[in-house]
């Protein structure tokens, strides 16, 4: 996983869940699960709210995860299965969702989980006052009512083919009601949910420590009896705190490192590519990239293999498309080659044979500086100048936001369903494109996947979404960077999911 | 001397005043806001109006600004827009931290600056006067980041006897705090402590070519007793000085410190609250910081009394 501090779009610490070629579960101790310990966790970067009702950051999930279960949840290779709801049925108009939840389930604060639980996380996350990042993915939703104890209909104003899969997220975690009345907006640093851990204390910046849930509801679960995550913002001071075992388990590893971790036999070391996508945005409606040949000769003239090879020491992929290898949407036969020859030949088509000038912005941290150097060397081959311009990460989302830019860098930590990861960035005016992309069978490509019933025509529609956006270049798809977790000897149970993500309910510790 | 004290402390209101002005409008200048750190990747344009209308940011920042000063005047630090949490907590909880760790950096550097400087100004081109020189060389001119790597690399990891990062709270004995804070507080005390042994040593050959320090040789004086009685005590006036000034490095400095141990204090506080855009967080802290300055340099004028009977307030 490569280390971004930033917090926007940068993170690219973790993904959603993904088909999982790359899956692999830590094999089985033979031995017991052991109760108790301690189970001590770096992470890149400090959470910023424990409340899934007004978390958007990436790493908040890392903790969010372990606190809430939610309706429904991915497996390691990207299925959709039962968490907090046995089951569910989908009418056959593809609008009315009916979810049967489980019963005898309570809160870490001991009040029951039930339908009315569920209607007012969904009424909290859809109030316009609470001003919540869920809202725009449950802006399709119209409504959630119980219809008896433990069970509640979602009614939809479309069909929605990524539904399920929200409710897999942040969307479908379920907080204590009377704890959310209870603490109000100070619930994000109290929060209270159905998960394996509880809350116990969260030093900002330092640290979080979290006790086994007493109440939970897989008999047995969780195993060591706390679990605290460090913020230790430095990879390589991150490592050597886990080889000298001041840390049990961290959530990413720099570049440089990955290859000794792969030897390195003191450690348990997973690697998988991200499962989102890091690319260069385009403004679309800013000279110069209003014209699409410019686009097209950056993406010619970009060596994506030679990144790898500098940047991540041959632990990427290169990436022309919005998803990911392990995704149902992705397409090997979206690519482009390298060719400065090419490059050139768009230039001339562009008017600018000699080349054309840009600044890009980018991230201030050592990844992102070395990746945009050497992609300006590499673009320098076609004549083509970039000119770096390193912001935080702040800045850089006013200026997307703002249109005041011409290219910068950016990721989106991916998610499991293609939708996802493509519609708001593609659609005319989607809540994320701030390429200003507009192109009108784009457009009809993303709204009739949404309304596709089945994976094999919404796949047929995505492999031509990723076609056309090759062509029009409104990002270019740099590199899937690596997704990785490093675990100490002695850490048992531990599944890993290609989000990179860490689930902890079922970790033991050998030595309890 | 206490008419003085006051009158200082008076003067000092408009600095702080103009350091909070100050801040207020060049966090502001700089673009990016606390909506897009708290949405992260989700932070759509409708998101962030939202957001934004929730936090009262849409307001006018003159608006703003009386808003936070009047609580400030208050007592009422303001909460913060990222966690929620009240201001003047957030920094109570890690004051304590930065507090400990720069006494303990001055305190590291004072131990090495004087027996060093004391030497080497005693017997300039002497072993002792090479090696300070060496050593104080070596402290100005490594980044205190670049130190701090390498202290962990060798004594966190290839010799075991640190903590890699983390801090330990005193309520868990001094033993554990202190070996937490031990390479942090070195790290910065060797970048501290160079200033300090050169300018010392400068100062104490100055002192003990004077004609009073002769005198007391001639006396029959020891040259112990000479050198720290008589001569120290005037070479340390412009040290003192310099170790006041560097106190608002020393601040400065824990910002890096603080987050490559991963220490919860007021530097790390500052810097994500910075990247955050978490206003109500960077003006309490910095007005603290602020506070502590002023006070630390007008208790280096008073020190300078003690110091030399000579200087008198009134």
């Amino acid at each position: 996983m490569r280390w971004i501090p930033g917090r926007f779009l940068g993170a690219a610490a973790a993904a959603a869940l993904v088909l999982g070629t790359a899956s692999a579960a830590v094999p089985a101790s033979a031995a017991a699960p052991v109760h108790g310990g301690t189970l001590n966790v770096g992470v890149f970067s400090d959470f910023v709210t424990l409340d899934p009702m007004a978390s958007g950051a990436v790493i908040d999930r890392e903790a969010l995860l372990n606190i809430y279960d939610s309706l429904v949840q991915y497996t390691p290779t990207g299925t959709i299965a039962p968490d907090l709801a046995t089951s569910w049925s989908v009418s056959k108009n593809g609008l009315v969702y009916t979810f049967h939840l489980r019963h005898g389930v309570t809160f870490q604060d001991g009040t029951p989980f039930n339908a009315q639980a569920v209607v007012f996380n969904f009424n909290r996350d859809v109030n316009p006052k609470n001003a919540s990042p869920r809202a725009s993915s449950l802006a399709d939703v119209t409504s959630a009512k119980a219809v008896g104890p433990y069970e509640v209909v979602y009614t939809l104003k479309a069909p929605f083919a990524p539904f399920l899969g929200i409710m897999a997220g942040r969307a479908g975690m379920m907080a204590s009601p009377a704890a959310v009345k209870k603490y109000g907006a100070q619930f994000g640093q109290h929060p209270v949910g159905a998960g394996p851990f509880a809350f116990s204390s969260w030093v900002t910046g330092e640290s979080l420590t979290l006790n086994a849930n007493p109440h939970y509801w897989q008999k047995g679960k969780p195993y060591v009896s706390q679990v605290v995550f460090h913020v230790v913002s430095d990879p390589t001071v991150k490592l050597q705190s886990l080889e000298t075992g001041q840390l049990q388990i961290i959530d990413s590893i720099a570049p440089q490192d990955i290859s000794s971790a792969q030897t390195n036999k003191s450690i348990v070391f997973h690697i998988s590519p991200e499962t989102g996508w890091t690319a260069m945005f385009f403004n679309t409606t800013k000279a110069p990239f209003t014209n699409v040949h410019l686009r097209e000769a950056v993406n010619f003239a970009l060596n994506r293999a030679a990144l790898n090879k500098v940047i991540y020491f041959n632990h990427a992929q290169p990436d022309y498309q919005q998803f990911a290898p392990s995704s149902w949407a992705y397409s090997k036969s979206v690519s482009t080659p390298y060719s400065i020859a090419d490059a050139k030949a768009q230039l001339k088509m562009a008017g600018d044979p000699n080349g054309f000038t840009f600044t890009i912005l980018g991230n201030n941290d050592p990844t992102t500086i070395q990746e945009l150097q050497a992609i300006a060397s590499q673009l320098a081959q076609a004549g083509i100048t970039m000119k770096i311009q390193l912001v935080d990460a702040a800045s850089d989302s006013a200026a997307l936001l703002s249109g005041d830019f011409q290219a910068s860098l950016d990721q989106w930590s991916g998610r499991y369903d293609p939708d996802q990861n493509s519609y708001a960035f593609d659609v005319t005016g989607g809540s994320f494109n701030y390429a200003r992309f507009s192109n009108p069978n784009v457009d009809k490509i993303l709204n009739t996947a949404r309304l596709a019933q089945s994976q094999a025509e919404r796949k047929t529609l995505y492999i031509e979404l990723s076609k056309i956006l090759l062509q029009q270049d409104p990002y270019i798809f740099l590199l899937y960077a690596p997704n990785d977790v490093a675990l100490a000897h002695g850490v048992n149970g531990f599944t890993y999911f290609p989000d990179g993500l860490l689930r902890l309910g079922g970790v033991w510790l050998s030595h309890g | 001397m206490w008419r003085y004290v006051v009158r200082r402390l008076i003067l000092a209101v408009p600095v702080v005043l103009l350091v909070c002005v100050g801040t207020f409008l060049l966090i502001h200048l700089v673009p990016g806001n606390p909506a897009t750190a708290i949405l992260g990747e989700q932070a759509s344009p409708s998101a962030i109006a939202a957001l934004d209308a929730k936090l009262g940011l849409d307001r006018s920042l003159p608006l703003q600004f009386a808003v936070w000063f009047g609580g400030v005047v208050h007592g009422n630090f303001g909460t913060s827009l990222v966690y929620g949490s009240p201001v003047l907590q957030m920094i109570w909880q890690r004051f304590p931290v930065t507090l400990e760790l720069t006494l303990l950096s001055l305190v590291m550097s004072l131990l090495m600056a004087v027996p060093f400087g004391v030497a080497a100004g005693r017997r300039p081109n002497s072993t002792a006067d090479y090696a300070s020189r060496v050593l104080s060389l070596v402290g100005v001119s490594m980044p205190i980041f670049w130190m701090a790597l390498i202290l962990i690399y060798l004594f966190a990891f290839e010799v075991r006897i640190f903590p890699t990062e983390g801090f330990v709270p005193l309520s868990q004995g001094l033993g554990a705090n202190l070996l937490s804070l031990f390479l942090p507080s070195f790290a910065q005390a060797l970048a501290l402590m160079a200033i300090t042994v050169r300018l010392l040593r400068s100062e104490l050959m100055e002192a003990l070519a004077q004609e009073y320090a002769r005198t007391a040789r001639a006396k029959g004086v020891a040259e112990r007793t000479v050198v720290w009685r008589h001569a120290l005590r005037n070479a340390l006036l412009p040290v003192v000085t310099a170790i006041g000034l560097q106190f608002g490095a020393l601040l400065g400095g824990v910002v890096i410190t603080e987050t490559i141990f991963a220490l919860p204090g007021m530097g790390s506080l500052v810097v994500t609250a910075i990247f955050d855009r978490d206003f109500p967080v960077v003006q309490g802290a910095v007005l603290v910081f602020a506070m502590i300055v002023v006070v630390v340099n007008l208790g280096v004028d008073v020190l300078y009394a003690y110091i030399d009977p000579r200087i008198k307030y009134g």
